[in-house]
C-alpha cells in the first residue's frame, strides 16, 4: 500500500494516530490523549471514535491488540490499539505536510515564527 | 461481550447509553459496541466529579453523536449493500414487481404521476409534509426498535426467569470454581470467556468473535446443536482440540457444508475438530457473550495457567436456580462465601471503605432490561404524542389545499359540466399526494 494514498488525512484520524505512536492505548486513553494533544479543542464521542477505529483498521492504519486490564479503568480489562508500520509512515507524511503549510505561512508572516525573525 | 453498560450496579447513564448503543448498526455494534460502552463509562466517571450536571452534559453530547454515527454508519452500509447488488448481473436480478401496468394499477400510476406532478409544481407544500410526517415516523420507529428489542422480545430460553447472572463485571477463575461446588441453590452455573480468534485456511484469515465456555453452559440455555454435538465433558480438560461452529460462519464460509463436522478446521494457529453446529435459534444473552458468538471453545477452568489467578476476572457467569431454590437463597450462599473469604482476602473481598465486595444476583431478563424500562416507554409515549401532532399538522395542510382545490376541481362541484373522471376517481386523486408524501417520509422497513 502506498501511504501517499492515505494523504492528506482528516484532522480526527490524524489525532488518533498520533496519539498512538508513543504507546498503545485503549478507547478511552486515546480520548485523553487526543483531548491532550489537541490542547482540549478536540472531544471525541465514543461512537465516533469507534466509527474511526474501525476504518483505521480497515485501512490498516492501526492495528488490535490484546486485552489486558486498565490500571486507569478500575483494573477492568479493556482491549489496546497501535498504530501499525505503514500507520507510522502515513502519519509521519502527514506531519511533514503540516510543518510545510505551517512554513509557507510564516513566509507570509501570517503566524510568529523563525521565518519572520529573519 | 463483558461490558459496564450491561451491568446492573452501573450509573442510569451508563446504561441509558448502553441501551442507545443498539441504535447501531449490528455488525459495528458487535464489533465495538461494548468498547464504546467502556469508554463511555470511563468518560463518565471522570465528568461525575465535577457534578451532575457535567455528567448530564456529557450524556446529552455523546447520545446525540450517537444517533448521528449510527446514522451514517446505516447509510454507509446500505451504499455498500446496493453496490454489492449492483454487481450482480442482470439476469440473475429477481423481476422487478409491477412492471407490466395493469388494471387498477395503471389508474393507481396515473394517479401517482398527478401527485408528482402537483407536488413538483408545489414544492414547498411537499417539502413540509413530508419533512413533518418525516420527523413524527423517524422518531417514533426509532423509539419503538429500541422498545420491541429491549422490553418486548422475551428472552428465548426455556424457563427465563429461572437464569441469573452474577453482576459487578468479570470473575475470576478461583471464585467461579468454589462457586461451582458451594452454592447448591444453583442447578448449574457457567462461565464465559468472550475473546476474538482468527480462522484461517479455507478462504482468506479472518478475526471473528469467540466464547470460551464451560461444561454446562448450553444446558442452562437449552440449546440443541443444529448439527454434530457439543463438547463431550473429557473435552473440558487441557486446551481445546474440538470447536463449534456458529451456524453464520458456517453458511459465510463453508457454504453450509455438513460435511465439514467432524473434519479439522484452523483456529489461532491450532488444528481443531468440528464437533457441532451452533443452530440460528440459539442467542447466548448480551451480557455474557455477546448475541453473535462464531466459534464456541470449551473453557477449562482448571487449567493450571489460571486456575488460582485471584486477579485474572476475565468470566462472566451465570447461572439456573435448582427447583424450590429462590434468588434470595442464593444471593446469601453467595454473600456467605464472599464473607467467608474476606477473612482471608480483606484487600481482595472487601472495598476501600471497608464494605463487603458483594457480587448481586440479578435476574438475566432484569439485568438485560435493567431500569431504562420506564424510561423507555415514558420515551415511546412521547414520541407517540409527537407523531399525533404531526399528523394532525399535515391533516391541516391537506384541508388547506383541499379548499382551494375545491375551486377547481370538477368531482368537488357535482354540478360542473362534464366531469372528466368518474366519481370513484376522485378521492383517489387526493389520496395519492396523501399517501406519497407519508411515503416518502417513512423509512423503509429493512432500516427500522
Amino acid at each position: 500500500m502506498n501511504p501517499e494514498s492515505q494523504i492528506p488525512l482528516n484532522p480526527r484520524d490524524y489525532l488518533i494516530l498520533f496519539s498512538l505512536v508513543s504507546e498503545e492505548r485503549h478507547g478511552y486513553g486515546i480520548v485523553k490523549q487526543v483531548e491532550a494533544d489537541s490542547l482540549g479543542q478536540v472531544s471525541l464521542d465514543p461512537a465516533n471514535l469507534y466509527r474511526a477505529v474501525k476504518r483505521l483498521i480497515r485501512d490498516g492504519l492501526i492495528a488490535e491488540g490484546g486485552k489486558r486490564a486498565a490500571p486507569d479503568a478500575e483494573d477492568q480489562r479493556r482491549r489496546y490499539y497501535a498504530v501499525t508500520a505503514f500507520g507510522r509512515e502515513v502519519v509521519a507524511l502527514e506531519a511533514a505536510r503540516l510543518a510545510t503549510l505551517a512554513d509557507a505561512a510564516r513566509a507570509e508572516n501570517l503566524i510568529p515564527g523563525p521565518e519572520s525573525r529573519r | 461481550m463483558t461490558s459496564r453498560v450491561t451491568d446492573a450496579s452501573a450509573p442510569l447513564a451508563v446504561r441509558l447509553y448502553g441501551a442507545m448503543l443498539r441504535l447501531l448498526p449490528r455488525d459495528f455494534r458487535q464489533g465495538y459496541g461494548a468498547e464504546a460502552g467502556d469508554a463511555f463509562n470511563d468518560m463518565y466517571r471522570e465528568a461525575r466529579h465535577r457534578g451532575v450536571f457535567a455528567g448530564l452534559r456529557l450524556l446529552a453530547w455523546a447520545a446525540g453523536h450517537l444517533v448521528f454515527c449510527a446514522a451514517r454508519e446505516r447509510w454507509q452500509d446500505r451504499g455498500e449493500a446496493a453496490r454489492r447488488s449492483s454487481a450482480v448481473p442482470l439476469g440473475n436480478r429477481p423481476p422487478r414487481r409491477f412492471r407490466e401496468p395493469f388494471g387498477m394499477f395503471t389508474t393507481l400510476l396515473q394517479d401517482l404521476k398527478y401527485a408528482a406532478r402537483s407536488s413538483a409544481k408545489k414544492p414547498t407544500f411537499a417539502l413540509s409534509a413530508i419533512l413533518i410526517v418525516a420527523v413524527g415516523i423517524g422518531a417514533t420507529t426509532t423509539i419503538f426498535s429500541v422498545v420491541d428489542a429491549v422490553l418486548l422480545r422475551s428472552l428465548p430460553y426455556p424457563d427465563p426467569g429461572r437464569v441469573i447472572l452474577f453482576t459487578e463485571g468479570a470473575h475470576s477463575f478461583p471464585d467461579y470454581n468454589e462457586w461451582a461446588v458451594r452454592l447448591d441453590a444453583f442447578s448449574a452455573i457457567a462461565g464465559v470467556w468472550d475473546e476474538r480468534v482468527d480462522v484461517t485456511g479455507d478462504g482468506p484469515p479472518e478475526q471473528v468473535a469467540a466464547a470460551r465456555v464451560t461444561t454446562d453452559f448450553f444446558s442452562i440455555f437449552g440449546a440443541t446443536p443444529y448439527l454434530g454435538r457439543f463438547f463431550a465433558p473429557e473435552e473440558f480438560a487441557g486446551d481445546p482440540i474440538v470447536a463449534l461452529l456458529g451456524h453464520g460462519i458456517w453458511q459465510r464460509r463453508w457454504g453450509a457444508d455438513p460435511t465439514l463436522v467432524g473434519k479439522t478446521v484452523t483456529i489461532d494457529g491450532q488444528a481443531l475438530v468440528i464437533a457441532g453446529i451452533v443452530g440460528p435459534e440459539f442467542q447466548p444473552p448480551e451480557a455474557l457473550a455477546g448475541t453473535h458468538v462464531d466459534v464456541w471453545l470449551p473453557l477449562d477452568t482448571n487449567n493450571p495457567e489460571w486456575r488460582d489467578s485471584m486477579g485474572f476476572h476475565v468470566m462472566s457467569v451465570a447461572g439456573r436456580l435448582a427447583d424450590g431454590a429462590s434468588i434470595d437463597v442464593a444471593q446469601e450462599q453467595i454473600d456467605a462465601f464472599t464473607a467467608a473469604r474476606a477473612d482471608e482476602y480483606p484487600n481482595r473481598y472487601l472495598r476501600s471503605d471497608g464494605a463487603l465486595r458483594t457480587v448481586p444476583l440479578v435476574p438475566l431478563r432484569e439485568a438485560t432490561v435493567q431500569e431504562v424500562a420506564e424510561t423507555l416507554y415514558l420515551l415511546l409515549g412521547a414520541v407517540g404524542f409527537m407523531l399525533l401532532i404531526a399528523c394532525a399538522n399535515v391533516a391541516n395542510l391537506f384541508l388547506a389545499r383541499g379548499t382551494e382545490r375545491a375551486r377547481r376541481s370538477p368531482c368537488a362541484a357535482p354540478s360542473a359540466p362534464a366531469a372528466a373522471a368518474s366519481s370513484g376517481r376522485c378521492s383517489p386523486k387526493a389520496l395519492p399526494s396523501q399517501l406519497s408524501a407519508a411515503s416518502a417520509a417513512s423509512p423503509s422497513p429493512t432500516s427500522a
